[in-house]
């Protein structure tokens, strides 16, 4: 429950003011729109898991003990794997509802391979879009993700796939993590022609899309410490002193953050 | 257990250092008046600009007097000289502070006092006096300003608020902690590029300030803004009136001899909502009960859709169309004075 706080009041509601003014921009810089999807990659995966762990903390409190619905989806090496680490809950139920039956379907009538690989996925992935909003946004969102799992399988890489080398196993994180940031890129988009138009625009920023580039990228990392360090500890370190100073740590923070406005640094007044 | 148990060693011994720490840092004693503390200066500006200027007719409100009304046209349009004060960012608690220490304290105090506002703004002690405005408020309040703190900060505290107010120093230096916290990000990695802290001010003024904004965004972002004007307690008029500063504006109008004349702006948000009508009327049959004049263009047709910039402001056409329509009123009821 501790962390759940913290997630939301600290960290998501933090990182939400400068990501929601990128986003903002009728013209940012590609620079900075990477910089406002960095900042969404973390704000998402804050606010989202937070009311997980809130939920659950509630519940052990109670004495039920719910699954984990986030599990570092992070650190995934491919789609599949990307989603069988978020959203555990409903990534379950689409492949039990949407995946199999589908998969089973194909099979059953002997749908060429390539679409019988391609197609359940899509279609799962369509329906988690449409779940999480009805907007093009979060249909071209989840078609996107089906595309890129769909297209994983047919190189032959699978949820269960483990790189031989650590090399490998980086180059696949890092590819993988760049899907996952421009993925939410087209989620947070204001509308999918504002994201073509800012795609179309260069790259490099002018000195203060620079600037505010730099500082969302800041506060993204600064934001995004507590995360790993938990996760370290939880490792590394689980009910040691260190670790029971962590979650103190935490409290206080969730003292200081709350009810504390921020909106001395949006200098935004109306 | 004694996983909790270390916990709860830790975090008390954080509650214990931080108590020593933080008054001593800044500056609290403890236990303190709940609330937040009030610097000793107060700026005159406004006070000195009268003097100096010596209008008849003043004008205060925020953005949306600047993007409503061209002040020398008026001048022009009503024949008398016209004083503005819009301040972006203001609210009823910047201008009580106003009314009582420059404009009460002049020793010219202009015949009318005009103040432009939206729906529920006048009682809504709450509205921006928060982060960046309590800056703002701080530059026009005394040390020592009950009222401000009793309106705008403490009826909006629960007793739990108000006793760590009085006895918790890291409640009471949150904000502290948090802007420290803040500018330690903003400025570190601008630094790693050459780029100072005037450096980064002045990138991140020029990108927020002359914000080229995707149309949704802007309308969202004063949506959120503004939703706290129409929640059902702040158009409650009945229950908002005696926490509000406006029973004191009038007061210090009235003591002063300055005749209040209160306008109300179109807007886009809630237009038509039952509750903002039921708002105005309370507040329309308030303002006549206490003498003050009240100009009602909430509902007015002739300020079109494409008149407006954003929901709330006029763009530069509506100003055009705006200034001589609140002239043409203002002519008259100086007739009728």
């Amino acid at each position: 429950m501790v962390l759940g706080f913290f997630k939301k009041i600290v960290i998501a509601n933090s990182v939400q003011v400068l990501v929601n003014r990128v986003f903002g921009f009728s013209e940012p810089s590609g620079f900075l729109l990477l910089s406002g999807a960095l900042g969404y990659t973390l704000q998402i995966l804050a606010d989202f898991s937070a009311y997980t762990d809130l939920s659950r903390g509630f519940a052990y409190l109670l004495g039920f003990e719910t699954s984990e619905n986030f599990q570092q989806p992070y650190l995934s090496l491919t789609p599949t794997d990307f989603w069988n680490r978020w959203h555990i809950t409903l990534s379950t139920w689409l492949r039990d509802y949407i995946f199999f039956p589908t998969r089973r379907f194909a099979l059953r009538h002997k749908i060429n391979e390539t679409l019988a690989t391609a197609i359940p996925p899509i279609m799962a992935m369509f329906v988690s879009g449409l779940w999480h909003g009805a907007g093009w946004n979060f249909v071209i969102w989840g078609l996107y993700y089906g595309a890129l799992i769909a297209a994983y399988q047919m190189l032959g890489i699978h949820g269960s796939w483990k790189p031989n080398s650590k090399l490998k196993a980086f180059a696949a994180w890092l590819i993988m993590f760049a899907f996952i940031v421009f993925g939410w890129a087209i989620f947070r988009a204001p509308s999918l022609a504002w994201l073509a138009h800012v795609l179309s625009l260069p790259f490099l920023p002018n000195h203060n899309d620079f600037i505010l580039a730099l500082i969302t990228m800041t506060l993204t990392l600064v934001y995004a410490s507590p995360l790993w360090i938990h996760a370290a500890l939880q490792r590394f370190a689980k009910e040691t002193w260190l670790q029971a100073g962590f979650y103190a740590c935490l409290c206080a923070l969730i003292v200081i953050y709350i009810n504390s406005t921020n909106s001395d640094f949006i200098y935004f007044q109306f | 257990m004694r996983f909790y148990l270390k916990f709860t060693l830790v975090l008390t011994l954080i509650i214990f250092l931080s108590s020593s720490i933080l008054p001593r840092r800044y500056g609290f004693t403890f236990p303190r008046n709940p609330g937040p503390e009030l610097d000793k200066q107060v700026r005159f500006n406004y006070l000195d600009d009268l003097e100096a200027q010596r209008p008849e007719l003043a004008l205060m409100g925020d953005s949306t007097l600047g993007a409503s009304v061209e002040a020398d046209e008026l001048a022009q349009q009503i024949d008398k000289s016209v004083y503005s004060i819009g301040i972006p960012g203001s609210a009823s608690a910047l201008w009580y502070l106003i009314m009582k220490s420059n404009l009460a304290a002049s020793t010219y105090k202009p015949k009318y006092l005009l103040i432009l506002f939206r729906n529920s703004l006048l009682t809504t002690p709450g509205y921006r006096v928060h982060g960046s405005y309590f800056d703002l408020l701080d530059e026009y309040a005394e040390r020592n300003e009950p009222l401000l703190i009793q309106n705008s900060y403490l009826n909006f505290m629960n007793p739990l608020e108000i006793l760590a107010e009085e006895y918790f120093p890291l409640y009471v230096a949150r904000a502290n902690v948090r802007k420290a916290i803040d500018r330690h990000v903003r400025y570190f990695s601008p630094a790693l590029f050459g780029c100072d802290q005037d450096c980064a001010d002045l990138a991140l003024a020029e990108i927020f300030v002359g914000a080229d904004l995707e149309p949704q965004a802007l309308t969202d972002a004063i949506g959120s803004a503004e939703s706290y004007l129409y929640t059902p307690e702040r158009l409650d008029f009945a229950s908002q009136i005696d926490q509000s500063y406006l029973p004191e504006m009038i007061r210090i109008a009235n003591e002063n001899d300055i005749q209040l004349i209160f306008v109300r702006v179109k807007v886009k948000t809630n237009a038509g909502d039952p509750k903002v009508d039921a708002y105005i009327t309370s507040l329309s049959a308030y303002l006549k009960q206490n003498h003050a004049i009240f100009l009602d263009y909430g509902e007015d047709a002739r300020l079109t859709p494409d008149l407006f910039y954003d929901a709330i402001h006029l763009n530069e056409q509506g100003r055009k169309v705006f200034t001589p329509i609140l002239a043409q009123d203002l002519n008259a009821l100086f007739v009728e004075k």
